[in-house]
């Protein structure tokens, strides 16, 4: 079967632009870290830390098996770590856009905030509108969710040798 | 109404005391001193005794000059001194006669959010004059509303009803005192630059000129359109109740009857008559109630008719009716084996659609969560929405998406996207939930039947093995079974008209209501009253223009704008080869600017003469020549002002022109002139 197009004019066709999922928006995910990083001690928190909360925060399901971990309700065991390409490309942004640095504390890398990086994360914090879920969450938790804690979580999911 | 009747203002170091008393009388008042010499302190230190500061803006600095707050010192040359205390105390009286004395201090012990007043109490028996104090607050939540808050004192001292109006966030708020004064305070800095106010606009109120101005004329068009908001509320609490009977209907609220004819919305056609059938499901199919029971009813007659015969004589007839009950038996089974799986099927994609939905709700938090940064301003945006690598300055079309050809959309489109998502899931969500309902009322329906054929079916059979000579009970069992079903029929259908009763009523509510409705939205809110003071605000405006000799634009030109009524001027237009309306604006001269200010300011006072408004009946002009380009003459400003009502109306100028010009300008028309010389504040030991 063919078909023939009776017409003199020219016509093209044009990709639709395909939906994101919110959490792989910049626009979401760096206000979140910078949110995360923020409620760390010093500002600043190792990778593992960053992944963890990451992973935490993007499920209601999650938050909740976290905060059970913490008030030990669960076996540290219980977490799986995973490690999130899009959070890569996010925390490359990050580093990019000088909201944040690299430094090495206590002879481990960590990323720390930079003076920009800290004016908007305050501004961000003082915000009531938006991330309600999410800065509920670190508030309640932040302080508990310390280096030693993600270094327990790690360990309790080495495979045993 | 307010008047002002004495203001006091005191600034205490610790060697001196400072301070100064004015006494007003009603009518006009001026208040004459060379330029720095602190009258503007004074008639500042009125809205700050009225804790009135967030009418000239957001923040709560005391809008008062150094010598009321740090230092002071009596003349230019002498040191200054550090104030210790200072407060602002003024007496004002109301058109009820209330004597009222408020103070609130700036610096010093007292707490400057407090506000105390003393009102004179006539004593019983001629006795003494007795003062009540009582405190009040100022700028906490609540100060506009709640009994211990001055501005709720302050509003109804003045006789107010203060409305609630609309905020731009959806919220209600009452249209606070603070932003009704601007309408009659005009404060040297900004107040000349505006016809109307400047108004604040912090309080986030929709459209505040309007409002104010609404109630300033105590138009009739601000309570319709309360009216209609009332009325919207109202009807939309009736529909929501209405949605929940309907559902108590549909949901089994009343066991195994079936509903046709109750709109998902209250109509007026309901109201009247309420065309609504029963259905039950019987035989394997919904017939009407009213059909259904009275089958039910000759059934069970025909039974009770019938002879009752011993089991030997009735053996063939039972065998005969075993044996359609097994086969009804066994068929209803089955449908409800049929039913069942359907049920279970419509279950799971009722479940799917609701899963779906949660996933859509958060990522549409996400997406709003994202866009709501953008009101934290372009710092924030640009540094944490990421338009380009920051790098190598490549567009960043993917996100943090894995690489593919097509590019990601937009974060608006792709709100759009998922709320139109939504909207179909949530449709479908609907019908399979009204699918579900009808499915679980035939699955009981055929349940029961099956129960009962199963006990039909027992008792048959129990008939075959009785003795041969005793009377067959067949025929009553059966008989007494149908009597049952049909009592339970009759006590739903109660149960239902009971619910139908119910709809019907906020059906005719619903009516009523939406009819009132209608008639309010025909025409403008304005009724025939907000015209005429509307039409007299005009040309009072006029007649103060041709005295002032405003001479940008002929006076008779100079109209009122029906949205916020804001004088306008019509102008002929080239293109439409007509009049169009403009706002003055940038048109007129920045002399005829105060000139309009000083007309419209004294021509809303002047309106209460024939019509009821809401203005305190107090204008304050504080320096009304001074903002102008080209020195405007004053004389014709104090002239009108000395024609106001003594007995209703004050008018208090502050002015540095000269003495002599005022006295040959008034001539000996009634007023009171206060005049200084050096600093207005001056030590008192």
């Amino acid at each position: 079967m063919s078909y023939k197009i009776h017409t003199d004019q020219n016509f093209s066709f044009e990709r639709k632009p395909s939906p994101v999922p919110g959490d792989l928006r910049i626009g979401w995910r760096i206000p979140l870290t910078l949110l995360m990083l923020n409620c760390s001690r010093g500002k600043k928190a190792s990778l593992a830390k960053l992944n963890l909360l990451n992973d935490a925060l993007r499920s209601e399901r999650s938050r909740e098996k976290l905060s059970k971990i913490i008030r030990g309700e669960t076996a540290h065991i219980e977490w799986r770590m995973r490690v999130e390409p899009a959070f890569a490309r996010n925390m490359d942004l990050l580093t990019g856009g000088q909201l944040a640095e690299w430094e090495v504390a206590n002879g481990k890398a960590a990323i720390c905030l930079t003076n920009k990086g800290k004016d908007i994360a305050d501004r961000l914090e003082n915000d009531e509108e938006s991330f309600i879920s999410e800065k509920a969450f670190l508030r309640e938790y932040a302080s508990k969710i310390t280096e030693g804690f993600v270094t327990q979580i790690l360990l309790a999911n080495k495979a045993p040798s | 109404m307010i008047q002002v009747c004495s203001l006091k203002l005191r600034s205490i170091t610790a060697r001196t005391v400072y301070g100064v008393d004015l006494d007003f009388n009603s009518g006009l008042n001026i208040v004459q001193a060379d330029n720095t010499s602190g009258k503007s302190t004074c008639l500042q230190a009125i809205i700050y005794v009225l804790g009135l500061e967030r009418s000239l803006s957001a923040n709560l600095s005391v809008p008062l000059p150094f010598a009321m707050r740090e230092r002071i010192h009596e003349t230019k040359d002498d040191p200054y001194e550090e104030v210790l205390q200072s407060y602002v105390e003024i007496e004002v009286c109301n058109h009820r006669d209330e004597k009222l004395r408020i103070r609130r201090s700036i610096v010093g012990d007292a707490d400057p959010k407090l506000i105390s007043t003393w009102s004179t109490e006539e004593a019983e028996d001629d006795g003494p004059v007795r003062e009540r104090q009582r405190d009040f607050f100022v700028h906490d939540p609540g100060s506009a509303t709640r009994e211990s808050g001055f501005h709720h004192f302050l509003a109804g001292f003045l006789g107010w009803e203060l409305p609630d109006v609309p905020r731009f966030d959806g919220t209600e708020c009452p249209l606070y005192v603070e932003t009704l004064f601007p309408m009659f305070f005009v404060e040297q800095k900004r107040g000349w630059s505006t016809v109307q106010g400047p108004l604040p606009t912090h309080f986030r109120i929709q459209d505040i000129n309007r409002r104010v101005l609404e109630f300033v004329l105590n138009l009739d068009a601000g309570k319709v359109r309360r009216e209609r908001a009332e009325l919207n509320k109202r009807i939309g609490f009736l529909g929501s109740d209405w949605t929940d009977k309907r559902r108590v209907l549909s949901k089994g609220g009343v066991d195994l009857i079936r509903f046709i004819g109750v709109p998902k919305t209250p109509t007026a056609e309901f109201s009247h008559q309420a065309a609504i059938s029963l259905e039950v499901f019987t035989d394997g199919e919904w017939l009407p109630l009213e059909l259904a029971s009275k089958e039910l009813q000759d059934e069970i007659a025909k039974l009770n008719n019938i002879e009752l015969v011993s089991t030997e004589e009735a053996e063939a007839s039972t065998q005969k009716a075993l044996e359609v009950a097994q086969l009804k038996y066994d068929e209803l089974g089955a449908m409800f084996e049929v039913a069942r799986t359907e049920f279970r099927t419509v279950l799971e994609e009722n479940r799917a659609l609701k899963k779906r939905l949660e996933v859509l709700d958060i990522d549409l938090k996400r997406h709003q969560d994202t866009k709501k940064l953008m009101a934290l301003g372009s710092e924030v945006t640009d540094a944490v929405a990421f338009e380009s690598c920051p790098t190598c300055h490549q567009h960043l079309t993917q996100e943090l998406l894995p690489p593919s050809s097509a590019g990601a959309m937009a974060l608006d489109e792709n709100i759009a996207f998922i709320k139109s998502q939504q909207l179909m899931y949530k449709s479908a969500l609907a019908a399979t939930e009204e699918r579900l309902g009808e499915l679980r009322l035939r699955g009981r329906s055929i349940e029961q039947d099956y129960k009962e054929a199963q006990s039909e079916l027992r008792s048959l059979k129990r008939a075959l093995v009785r003795p041969a000579s005793s009377v067959s009970r067949a025929t009553i069992e059966k008989s007494v079974r149908l009597q049952a079903r049909l009592d339970q029929w009759e006590e739903m259908q109660e149960r239902a008209d009971g619910l139908v009763d119910d709809l019907v009523a906020i059906a005719k509510e619903w009516a009523r209501l939406s009819s009132r409705l209608k008639e309010l939205r025909t025409g403008d809110d304005f009724s025939l009253e907000d015209k005429n003071k509307i039409s007299r605000l005009q040309s009072l405006v006029q007649g103060h223009l041709r005295t002032f000799d405003f001479h940008s634009f002929p006076p008779s030109e100079i109209t009122l704008a029906r949205d916020n009524f804001r004088p306008q001027v019509l102008v002929f237009d080239k293109d439409s080869d007509g009049e169009i309306e403009k706002d003055i604006g940038f048109e007129a001269s920045a002399s005829d600017g105060i000139r309009l200010k000083w007309s419209y300011y004294l021509s809303l006072l002047e309106l209460d003469e024939n019509y009821d408004t809401n203005h305190a009946g107090l204008v304050v002009f504080d320096e009304p020549g001074q903002q102008a380009a080209d020195p405007v003459n004053l004389t014709s400003l104090f002239q009108e002002s000395a024609k106001v009502r003594p007995d209703r109306h004050q008018i208090l100028i502050a002015t540095s022109e000269k003495e002599h010009a005022i006295k040959e300008g008034l001539g000996d028309r009634p007023y009171n002139l206060i005049s200084f010389s050096g600093y207005i504040l001056k030590p008192l030991n």
